[in-house]
């Protein structure tokens, strides 16, 4: 059904104009189901195709807002895509970076994928990454050790752009983040120490590095000298990293080019080995590749020579570390390495397992470490692009966000995290706040509620309709029913009023009816059966009377029955004053009932109507005894029961008194000659009258074929006002 | 076709009992074989009947408001000749029990005829029993309203006005008291389902009712909402026959006019 | 009946019956028509049988309103007190129906009221062709003007519109009318048929759940 957007009424499917009002019923009037794409009716909720709800509760961008609980930094801005290649065992919700820290500590065993190069264990590792490209490469820290280092003024670390527009992430950020000062002042010292070596001697040992040297850190403004550094035995890779995994310096020295078998390489071939292969300048702000002064390039030797100090000495099997030096890694395939011990950052400790931060920062893994602030660590400055993400920003007046340790999550033990819990699960100063807010409206809110609930239903004042759809919805009818009865009432007070009115139009079945009628003779017997429910009894009473009353007339028997419960009852009620009547009283069983009765009207189960069935009324057994049998029905099937059971058993000649609306189903009976008469209705009754010589006299028939005759008009006319009606407004409707 | 006649009453038999036994020798066999082939999976293209589509929207919206769906059988039995129907109307009741119970729609049965009471009762409450584990839907209900066509209308009127259904649903056996019933559901706006057989009382439903089952449609409710081999073989049965018989009468009409 | 074997047996008895009614047709034989008559008479008496649990049936369910104190429960409270009356009056005369009080009941409150309620397809015969007669198509037209003639041939003023309405209207309803429901009460008749096979033959069992 469409339901009309303009008065609400239901029309059939398929309808392109209202039924009531004429307004175009178009693609407006139904609703697209966002899943299927199938067009439903307004009123629906959920769609007759397919079944999905028709109005979503929530947009989809909704839905896909992640919901971790203790998330706090996305690892992208959630404008960039996703990329997809991420390593292998690394869910999309948790970053690259946190991944190989987690790979680091041992948290996630899955071994990285092959594709990704494994982070470099050597680099490293900034506690804030801001993005997820090229990271796994080899950094550009490690490609400027074999190029010029930058000019010593740009080891400043810039302050990320915070003029960036909302949204958009900042693309230098991570040409920053990728190359920090500090790794750019190991550049310009390696540069240094390039230019001093050249002048040196090589030095066949290579003393520890026993200086301190300052905490290595990409967040420090004051930039470090970049150190080597052991990782802690504690942390045994579960298997060896290949070695396209391993960062240039390091595979460099694990695997010298082919060294004689126990001879130990020169150390200049080992330093030669150790030295990364020139690169050019790749990463770098243009400003400061401008700025930086022209590096010379590094020549074996040099490099060699202060690799030779600080670098790393490669242990033959067997051979131990010297006191001060640590073992980098020493997996089997490979030969040790053991560099001097370094003073390890603080950041660089949080990365082994059972050293960094706090607990409550890093979590258990990270026991007994320093502090970032202890470690001289200072809180990086989050870029605008990640400053706008943080959700329920503060604004005037709001509360900020609490700077806490995460609880749990993949975060846990992380402080200072962005709070994306807050608009999830607020703290409880911002449900204060917000209870403190609401404070005024709720009473009002809860009383309202109150009243609603308190009410009974049937009290709910129902909307009120359009005006001119209420006038059509009452009025119609009102209108209907006032004509109708005007039609009905009219002819009493105005007899006449109905031209030819009381021309009563010729019936030849009724007439045939007479014609059975005036052929009976005096004793003969006559079957009625009363087959129609009280509800039609105003329509077939008034035929019933005039042919019982010729009956009576004629002197015939006349036994009633009925096939219906209320036939006999109705049967009852006429005059039956010097008339020999007998009522065999209700037959059930319907059409197995008249069976029955072809067999004998002794053996059919008939009741009796006030008293016992006689054995042989008027000495009738059987329906063949009876010359005529007239049934007086409201129902086609009472007919056709007739006249299968009885008609195809028996001789005798079945006549039908039936009601006007199934005249047309009953007609083909006396067309076929299965019927002996029929007459319909009112009309038909006054028909037979005409045929059997007594036309009717009296008033109230005629009256009665008026009114018929005005109702029947009025009717008609009601057809033709809804046409014009409809099509008025349709052109209404197309004009305006 | 007068000597036919003739052999056949010197046989003793009459032209009813000849045109049943021709009837039944060709539907039993027609039936038997076209049930194997459905068994044997045989695809068959039913053409589609809206109102058996339209149910699930019904239940649907009986589901999402709560409002009970009416289900009226009509006013026939199953002691006589309108026995056809009112199981037509049973099985479609049936259906609709199952999926009005596993959805949480209410459900109210209202017959005529006492016969049909029980069969409805059984049909009702065996898909209230057969409900799964933790359904909450409300055991339906089934009356009997009266046993007279006009006083049945009359109490159907009530139940439509004043139990709010979401839908209402008709197949069986009507009588001109239908119109009474399908003008009720047409002012209170409620979405309606209706077949029936007799052409007079279609006229009606064509005229109220949102979906119309037309003659033996009512019949096919077993093939669309649960297609079992039979089912779906008697359909093709009676396209069979409905062929055969359109021959027939042609035939017939030639010869006579020849 | 619950249970394999009860429903085995309700199957059998129904396939059995309805073969021994169907046999009856064919062959005439005293002996099977006393059976079918017997199974007759059992059916006619189980038809009452039905009528006193539909009896119980209207009482619990109208209690039941009443109980609940339902919208219209005044309603119930009323048949239920006017179905004990008429039984009461109908048990207490051995004349039963016939007896003068139930038949005063009958002639002077069943009939008009049934008669009332029949009347109203008057108003809604005519809402409903208010609503089902707009023209839309050409098959619409075509039923509008079929409809108009229909209806007015059956009346004398139709006659003194057009004096051949009465003749149109008579073929109307003997041929194209008669001619389309005949067809679908063709259709409709072999459906019926070939859900009685179906029962017959226990391929449906409706009643055995």
């Amino acid at each position: 059904m469409i339901y009309c957007p303009n008065c609400g009424t239901a029309n059939k499917d398929g309808s392109g104009f209202c039924n009531q009002c004429g307004h175009k019923l178009g693609s407006g009037s139904k609703t697209v189901c966002p899943s299927c794409g199938a067009p439903n009716p307004i009123e629906n909720v959920f769609c007759d195709s397919c079944g999905a709800k028709l109005a979503p509760l929530v947009t989809k961008g909704a839905e896909e807002k992640p919901g971790v609980k203790g998330l706090s930094l996305p690892t992208k801005p959630l404008d960039e895509e996703v990329p997809e290649e991420t390593p292998e065992g690394a869910s999309e919700d948790v970053p690259d970076w946190l991944h190989r820290l987690r790979y680091v500590t041992g948290a996630d065993q899955e071994p990285l994928a092959t594709e990704k190069p494994a982070p470099e264990l050597d680099a490293p590792m900034p506690p804030q990454d801001l993005g997820g490209e090229g990271e796994a490469e080899i950094p550009d820290w490690l490609r400027q050790l074999r190029a010029a280092a930058p000019p010593t003024e740009e080891a400043q670390v810039e302050p990320p752009a915070q003029e960036q527009p909302e949204g958009e992430p900042s693309k230098e950020e991570p040409a920053e983040a990728e190359v920090p000062e500090w790794m750019r002042q190991i550049g310009a010292e390696v540069q240094q120490a390039v230019a001093a070596a050249e002048a040196a001697e090589v030095k066949s040992d290579s003393e520890p590095v026993t200086e301190e040297t300052p905490s290595i850190s990409p967040l420090a403004e004051t930039p470090a000298e970049p150190e080597e550094k052991a990782i802690a035995e504690e942390a045994p890779l579960q298997e060896p990293l290949p070695q396209e995994v391993l960062p240039v310096a390091v595979a460099a020295v694990a695997l010298p080019e082919e060294p004689p078998p126990g001879e130990t390489p020169a150390p200049a071939e080992a330093r030669e080995a150790i030295l990364p292969p020139a690169v050019p300048e790749e990463v770098g702000p243009p400003e400061e590749q401008e700025e930086a002064p022209p590096v010379p390039p590094a020549s074996e030797e040099a490099l060699a020579a202060w690799l030779q100090e600080e670098g790393p000495v490669i242990l033959e099997a067997g051979e131990e570390a010297a006191e001060g030096e640590t073992i980098v890694f020493a997996p089997e395939e490979y030969p040790a390495v053991a560099l001097p011990q370094a003073e390890i950052p603080a950041w660089l400790e949080s990365l082994a397992p059972g050293g960094g931060m706090r607990p409550d920062a890093l979590g258990p893994a990270f026991a007994g470490k320093l502090t970032p602030e202890e470690a001289g660590l200072e809180r990086a400055q989050i870029p605008a692009w990640l400053e706008l993400l943080r959700p329920g920003r503060a604004k005037e007046g709001e509360i900020p966000v609490e700077e806490t340790a995460e609880e749990s999550g993949i975060l846990e033990g992380v402080r200072g995290a962005l709070r994306l819990v807050e608009a999830i699960d607020p703290s409880p100063e911002t449900q204060a706040r917000a209870v403190s807010e609401s404070a005024a409206v709720t009473p009002e809110r809860a009383e309202l509620l109150t009243r609603l609930l308190g009410e009974s239903t049937s009290s709910l004042v129902k909307p009120k309709p359009i005006p001119t759809q209420a006038v059509r919805e009452r009025g119609l009818p009102w209108l209907t029913a006032l004509l109708l009865v005007a039609a009905v009432v009219l002819p009493f007070f105005l007899p006449g009023l109905v031209p030819g009115g009381n021309t009563v139009p010729a019936s030849t079945p009724a007439e045939a009816l007479a014609s059975s009628v005036q052929s009976l003779q005096p004793g003969d017997t006559v079957l009625v059966s009363f087959d129609y429910d009280p509800g039609v009894s105003t329509e077939l009473d008034w035929p019933a009377r005039i042919v019982l009353d010729d009956l009576k007339q004629k002197g015939v028997n006349i036994l009633l029955m009925g096939t219906t419960p209320t036939g006999p009852g109705l049967a009852a009620r006429f005059d039956w004053t010097g008339a020999q009547m007998v009522n065999l009283g209700y037959l059930p069983g319907q059409e197995m009932g008249l069976q029955q009765l072809t067999a004998g009207i002794t053996g059919a189960a008939l009741a009796g109507f006030g008293g016992a069935v006689p054995d042989a009324p008027f000495g009738v057994r059987s329906l063949s005894d009876v010359k005529l049998i007239l049934t007086v029905a409201s129902s086609q099937e009472t007919i056709r029961w007739w006249v299968e059971q009885v008609g195809t058993q028996v001789q005798t000649p079945i006549a039908a008194i039936v009601s006007a609306a199934i005249e047309p189903a009953v007609r083909p009976y006396y067309a076929s000659d299965q019927l002996a008469g029929l007459v319909s209705g009112w009309v038909g009754g006054q028909a037979y009258q005409r045929g059997s010589g007594s036309s009717s006299t009296e008033n109230k028939d005629v009256i009665a074929l008026e009114a018929q005759s005005l109702a029947h008009l009025v009717i008609a006319g009601l057809i033709v006002l809804g046409n014009i009606a409809y099509w008025g407004k349709r052109l209404i409707g197309r004009q305006s | 076709m007068d000597s036919l006649i003739d052999l056949l009453r010197n046989s003793g038999t009459s032209e009813q009992q000849a045109l049943m036994l021709v009837l039944l020798l060709v539907t039993l066999p027609l039936l038997a074989l076209f049930t194997m082939q459905q068994r044997a999976g045989k695809p068959v293209a039913l053409r589609p009947i809206q109102a058996f589509h339209r149910v699930r929207e019904f239940i649907g919206r009986g589901a999402e408001t709560g409002r009970p769906i009416h289900v009226s059988l009509g006013t026939g039995g199953i002691a006589d000749a309108s026995t056809a129907e009112s199981l037509a109307g049973v099985t479609f009741m049936g259906h609709i029990a199952g999926q009005s119970i596993a959805s949480g729609a209410p459900l109210i049965v209202t017959v005529s005829d006492p016969t049909l009471l029980p069969l409805a009762q059984e049909t009702a409450l065996h898909a209230w029993e057969s409900r799964q584990y933790g359904c909450d839907a409300a055991e339906p209900e089934v009356r009997l309203v009266a046993p007279e066509p006009v006083a049945y209308a009359a109490g159907v009127m009530d139940t439509l006005l004043g139990e709010h259904v979401a839908a209402n649903v008709m197949v069986g056996k009507f009588g001109h008291e239908y119109l009474l019933m399908g003008e009720t559901g047409i002012r209170t706006r409620t979405p309606q389902i209706a077949g029936g057989i007799d052409p007079q009382t279609l006229a009606f439903i064509q005229a109220t009712a949102d979906e119309v089952l037309i003659g033996e449609e009512i019949f096919a409710s077993g093939a669309y909402l649960n297609p079992k081999p039979t089912h779906i073989a008697s359909l093709r049965v009676q396209d069979w026959l409905r062929v055969l018989v359109t021959v027939v009468i042609l035939v017939g009409v030639i010869l006579r006019s020849v | 009946m619950k249970g394999k074997f009860g429903r085995s047996l309700v199957t059998a008895i129904t396939i059995s019956t309805g073969i021994l009614v169907l046999v009856n047709f064919f062959v005439r034989n005293d002996f099977l028509r006393q059976v079918q008559k017997t199974l007759l008479d059992w059916a006619i008496i189980l038809a009452a049988v039905a009528l006193i649990l539909g009896i119980f049936n209207i009482l619990a369910s109208h209690a039941r309103k009443i109980q609940n104190k339902k919208s219209g429960w005044p309603y119930s409270l009323f048949l239920l007190a006017a179905m004990g009356t008429v039984i009461v009056l109908g048990l207490a005369d051995p004349r039963g129906p016939a007896s003068p009080s139930v038949s005063w009941i009958f002639e002077y409150v069943q009939v008009p009221l049934q008669a009332t309620i029949f009347a109203l397809l008057a108003f809604f015969v005519a809402s409903a062709a208010y609503r089902a007669f707009r023209v839309r198509s050409v098959d619409s037209f075509i039923m509008l003007i079929v409809g108009l003639i229909v209806l007015l041939g059956q009346v004398p003023i139709g006659q003194a519109i057009w004096g051949r309405i009465a003749d149109a209207k008579d073929w109307i309803l003997s041929y194209p009318s008669t001619g389309g429901a005949r067809g679908i009460i063709l259709g409709a008749a072999l459906g019926a048929v070939l859900v009685g096979l179906r029962v017959l033959l226990g391929i449906d069992r409706p009643h055995v759940e």
